[in-house]
């Protein structure tokens, strides 16, 4: 076991470097530096923000640098916020995107898990076909419509929730909801399905031909079973999750991680977007080992097919 | 306090199929305004700050020698009076000995030299040195040939009296001073910290009317008034919030909840709607929205004609009536309205050069270059940075060419970065932008297309255009100046290398309370004489 | 994955079947309505009458006019052929890359397997969200971005399932069968392998289905998608967001759309995986 966590822990870092290279290099090929602004600045100013930020260094140089602060858990300088450290600016925003993730994962899975169960144990019943249909529907509207439109029922039209902004738990009901709404409909799907598939399966008519009741059937012995695939989601969609959105941190103006995804690349932040590649894959990569060990001792038979990755 | 609410959030959030009215803002201060910044300032330092949060927030927090008021008024800040040499090259500012920071020590003219000299020193690595470049040995400092600071031509006379050397006579050097750039800086705070003093209230000290408070990281902005302001009598506010919202949308959402006293960022899409409820307000920018043609790189644009024909071709009128809809004046010239010089507008003086939606003589000249009915132009590339604002304007447009001139072009959309890069390389026909002034005077704009400048994206190049220019900066008698400017703009757009389009305005939404607050020609927010009424 | 007996459900494959009759009558209705829809209307999807923007819908135009007085009936049915267009071939585009890749890494197993399934692992670490932007961003956006992008995300999937199921099935009676016959790889690959395995991949390209429709949209939302005056769905849904309280037509017609067509195809799958099961 110990033999088997040092390799996988090795094979991770592995990873993680291979990762934090290859992002190195496609970064520094983008266009632009973190300093073109709407006017050519004079030649002299643009070598004296070279000179400073270290941008005319050649590239091998500062990815030695970058890899010397990276062993020290030091993830260099915003080039954008001046004067903050990427590991200060991941340290504020992580807590509003986890907060949020949490929360929209309890609600995921606390509605989900049940919806996929009866949805398997009364198979083709109408409220079933409820579940496919709206199930199906949760998937169909994309976030950038979706969190809009709520901003405007809920806050504009009828005035019940406060429209944006990072402050009380009314603040976070909207944002919360509009993050939930997927990952809900996905864990649906996958535990009816999985259900679905391990109801007939010998052992549980067997289970039932010694008397038990069908309910205990099913928590004591289908259940186990049938979340080995949905347990094995978790990490892609944990990391997904609690990593933020991109959309919903903009329309509801919180100071969260998702932003940094796409606002660090415009920004040409050099030192923020290693910043984030490198949190999100150690998330993954993190929250992927723990799941596979947690599936490992539940049930190791099952633990290494049905192991898959993801994340959007 | 924080903690136990989060932790009551958790309890109420498990209720989450319960619904439950909004618990409103804290209840603070009631003479508060609150505005919303857009996105976090990238620092609050005024030797670094470029874009226009960071310099609205630093106008606040500091003052300078002059300030703008409204009417584009030049009126004393730090400095009471000022004196200009006959040869307009040197500047006495004579300070007010009341001014002081707000942690109470005085403003001295050695505050602003040390503020000069440090935006202009290469190790601070200045985006807006250059504004400072029109006094003596500035840039050759700033590029590192010069490497005493003594040189530079800013000395204090004594503890109140500045003296300011430039190296040609700079007719707007006093709306200049006005300018972020050269605010002064608390020395003993600045070089306690210098990578940081701008992140943490107690170190940022300013000499302007209000005093940082508290920053939350993209979160919010608090001041609050600073009593040690020495025209703190005049400052109405008790303080200001800025929040910091970078969607448009949910800015207005903000505002129309109550929760804003000023959006001044509003959502392009919604403007119509505003300006029929009657709450729209506007103001002009002091910007021009134009397309740069490249005149280099596709044979036919290389011909006055063709891109004569191009810019007639256009309806400007229908552009920002339908399109940007918020009642913008076309552009039939380069230079915006709101340039005073010699007691006359610019704008005004010089008139239109160019008629507006001529399709008709649109296709004369085109015929008249060779190109009758649009036959021999290749498909021409029109870049635009990505925003819904330039892409719709480049989709009409587009259009317009395509029904009045059948030419065909494509559109080109790049984000910011690449775009700027895609420009600097001249690889497009036709490029979008949006040009603000960095200072009170035509030159702003017409120092764009000097010959080889490093703006001048347009590869055109005209020695009695850069001539008429030179001329202009060297007279000092304003009116003479206007009529050199007028010249040269008049045979720019007989050249045409660009496409003007409209003058921008800034839309804006405030309550009824609310009176006093001034946008500046620039662009940036003054909260000085803001106030709150019926409170 | 293991078959299971046959669950002597019949209900259960009804319902399989309604479903994918719902799903198919969805998708082939969009299709069509994508083919021949923009035949049936006068306009040009580029055609602006700048007067007439914003106008809500009427006889005249159906679905209203966007803002700059273009007919949205035309754009949303365009709009059609062209998310359509990318999202069937970025799903086959992810079928030739993922299939060949699984089937190499789960019939010769090992250190090819290692080494497969390794680069794998490395690619799902990355923030795939990031490095679409990064993508975009150096190529430009627009169509040719856009297939590229959206063509390297959801192989790995299949790769891994393809993987998973050639490892098992490689062991099968009928497969070691035919080895002993002297068939090759690839004979034995297409006779016996891929026939067995495509009902659970259509079932997994089924679902790519929404979710490039999704991906592709916001990157139209990003303005990273398709360049205008095309417009795809997603561009026409993020424009129609941006005017949803002046004029919420522009927003609901598209946005109506994109929901029925992924519901369509979401049906489809699930019917799909309900007669796989049965079987």
């Amino acid at each position: 076991m110990f033999m088997y966590l040092a390799r996988r822990l090795g094979v991770s870092l592995l990873v993680l470097w291979l990762i934090a290279t290859i992002t190195f290099l496609l970064m520094h090929s983008l266009p632009g530096g973190p300093f073109t602004g709407e006017k050519r600045l004079p030649e002299a100013i643009l070598k004296n923000l070279e000179d400073r930020y270290r941008l005319g260094a050649p590239l091998w140089q500062r990815y030695r640098a970058f890899l010397g602060n990276l062993v020290r858990f030091d993830l260099g300088p915003s080039y954008r916020y001046l004067g903050k450290d990427v590991n200060q600016i991941l340290a504020e925003a992580f807590p509003v995107s986890a907060t949020l993730g949490v929360l929209a994962l309890a609600l995921a899975f606390g509605l989900g898990i049940p919806l996929g169960i009866q949805g398997a144990v009364r198979q083709g019943s109408f409220f079933d076909q409820l579940i496919v249909i709206f199930t199906a529907l949760g998937m169909s509207l994309p976030t950038f419509v979706l969190a809009p439109l709520l901003l405007y029922l809920f806050a504009l039209k009828l005035g019940w929730l406060p429209p944006a902004l990072w402050g009380g738990p009314a603040h976070l009901l909207l944002p919360v909801v509009s993050l939930a709404v997927l990952p809900t409909t996905l864990v649906a799907r996958l535990v009816r399905g999985s259900v679905a598939e391990v109801l007939p399966a010998e052992y549980l008519t067997l289970a039932r031909a010694k008397g038990l009741a069908e309910g205990v059937v099913l928590n004591r012995h289908a259940l186990p079973n049938a979340l080995i695939p949905v347990l094995a989601y978790l990490g892609p969609l944990a990391a997904g999750v609690l990593t933020g959105s991109f959309v919903i941190e903009r329309v509801f103006a919180l100071p969260g991680l998702g932003e940094h995804f796409v606002a660090s690349i415009y920004n040409r932040d050099y030192g923020l977007i290693m910043g984030v590649t490198l949190f999100y894959s150690t998330l993954l990569v993190g929250l992927n080992l723990l799941v596979d060990l947690l599936c490992a001792c539940l049930h190791p038979r099952f633990a290494l097919l049905h192991r898959r990755g993801g994340g959007y | 306090m924080r903690k136990r609410g989060r932790a009551i959030g958790y309890l109420l959030l498990l209720l989450l199929l319960v619904s439950f009215p909004g618990c409103t803002l804290l209840e603070g201060e009631e003479n508060i305004l609150h505005y919303n910044l857009g996105p976090e300032p990238e620092t609050l330092d005024p030797a670094l700050a470029v874009g226009e949060p960071e310099l609205t927030a630093i106008l606040a927090a500091f003052e300078g020698l002059t300030r703008l008021a409204p009417g584009g008024e030049i009126v004393p800040g730090v400095a009471r009076d000022w004196q200009v040499s006959p040869d307009g090259c040197t500047y006495t500012f004579y300070l007010r000995e009341e001014a002081r920071y707000c942690n109470g020590s005085p403003v001295q003219a050695e505050d602003f030299v040390y503020a000069w000299r440090r935006v202009l020193a290469p190790e601070t690595a200045s985006r807006y040195a250059y504004q400072l470049y029109y006094i003596k040995n500035a840039a050759l400092y700033n590029s590192g040939q010069l490497t005493d600071p003594e040189q530079v031509g800013v000395r204090a006379l004594d503890a109140h009296t500045l003296q300011v050397e430039l190296e040609h006579p700079t007719g707007y050097f006093l709306s200049l001073v006005a300018f972020p750039t050269y605010f002064p800086v608390c020395r003993e705070v600045v070089e306690a910290d210098p990578e940081g003093w701008w992140l943490n209230p107690g170190t940022y000290v300013g000499n302007g009317p209000f005093k940082l408070e508290e920053w939350k990281g993209r979160q919010r902005l608090r001041f609050s008034r600073n009593e040690n302001y020495w025209d703190a009598a005049n400052v109405a506010l008790a303080g200001l919030e800025f929040t910091l919202v970078e969607e448009p949308a949910t800015e207005l959402a903000l505002f129309e909840s109550g929760e804003m006293d000023l959006a001044s960022h509003l959502p392009a899409g919604e403007l119509a709607r505003l300006a029929e409820e009657g709450r729209l307000e506007k103001v002009q920018d002091l910007a021009v929205s134009f397309y740069f043609i490249n005149t280099t790189r596709t044979a036919p644009l290389a011909n006055p004609l063709v891109r004569r024909a191009l810019a007639q071709a256009i309806d400007r009128r229908e552009l920002v009536t339908y399109v940007t809809g918020g009642g913008e004046e076309p552009a039939l010239a380069l230079v915006p309205p709101g340039i005073t010089i010699g007691g006359k507008d610019f704008r005004r003086e010089g008139g239109d050069y160019l008629v507006d939606g001529d399709a008709a003589g649109a296709r004369r000249l085109l015929a008249e270059a060779g190109y009758p009915g649009g036959e021999g132009i290749p498909t021409l590339e029109l870049l635009l940075p990505d925003s819904s604002e330039y892409r719709r304007l480049g989709e009409a447009i587009q259009e317009m060419w395509r029904r009045e001139l059948g030419l065909d072009v494509t559109l080109v959309t790049r984000e910011w970065q690449s775009f700027f890069s895609t420009m600097m390389e001249g690889d497009f026909d036709l490029a979008a932008v949006a040009w603000n002034a960095d200072y009170l005077d035509p030159s702003s704009f017409l120092d764009v297309f000097l010959s080889g400048g490093g703006n001048n994206f347009t590869g055109w190049a005209n020695s009695r255009y850069d001539e008429l220019l030179a001329q202009a900066r060297a007279t000092l008698e304003p009116a003479a100046r206007r009529e050199l400017y007028h010249r040269a703009e008049e045979l720019l757009l007989a050249e045409m290398p660009l496409i003007p389009l409209y003058f921008p305005v800034r839309h804006y939404l405030q309550v009824e309370d609310l009176k006093g607050v001034y946008f500046t020609p620039l662009g940036l927010v003054d909260f000085k004489g803001a106030v709150l009424s019926g409170q | 994955m293991k078959r299971q007996a046959g669950s002597g459900c019949g209900r259960s494959r009804r319902r399989g079947n309604l479903h994918l009759l719902l799903g198919s009558l969805l998708v082939v209705g969009v299709v069509i309505l994508a083919l021949v829809g923009p035949l049936l209307s006068p306009y040009s999807p580029r055609e602006q009458v700048l007067a007439r923007s914003n106008r809500p819908p009427d006889g005249e135009h159906w679905f209203g006019t966007d803002s700059l007085g273009r007919d949205l009936f035309t754009r949303t049915l365009y709009g059609a052929r062209i998310s359509l267009g990318i999202v069937l071939a970025v799903v086959l585009l992810n079928l030739c890359i993922g299939l060949p890749y699984g089937a190499l890494a789960g019939w010769y197993g090992g250190l090819v397997d290692l080494l497969l399934m390794g680069v794998l692992d490395v690619l799902y670490g990355v923030p795939s969200l990031l490095y679409i932007i990064f993508f975009l961003v150096i190529l430009g956006p627009g169509l040719t971005g856009v297939f590229i992008t959206l063509g390297l995300v959801y192989w790995l999937d299949l790769a891994r399932q393809v993987r998973n199921q050639v490892l098992v099935l490689k062991e099968a009676d009928f497969v070691l069968a035919a080895r002993a016959l002297g068939l090759g790889p690839w004979q034995i690959f297409w006779q016996e392998l891929l026939p067995n395995m495509l009902p659970p991949l259509a079932v997994t390209l089924l679902f790519h289905i929404p979710q490039a429709i999704f991906l592709e949209a916001f990157l139209s939302y990003l303005g990273l998608g398709v360049q205008a005056p095309w417009a795809s769905w997603g561009a026409l849904v993020a424009e129609g967001v941006a005017n949803m309280r002046s004029a919420p037509w522009q927003l609901f017609f598209p946005a109506a759309l994109i929901s029925l067509t992924i519901l369509g195809f979401n049906l489809l799958g699930e019917g799909l995986q309900q007669l796989t099961r049965d079987d």
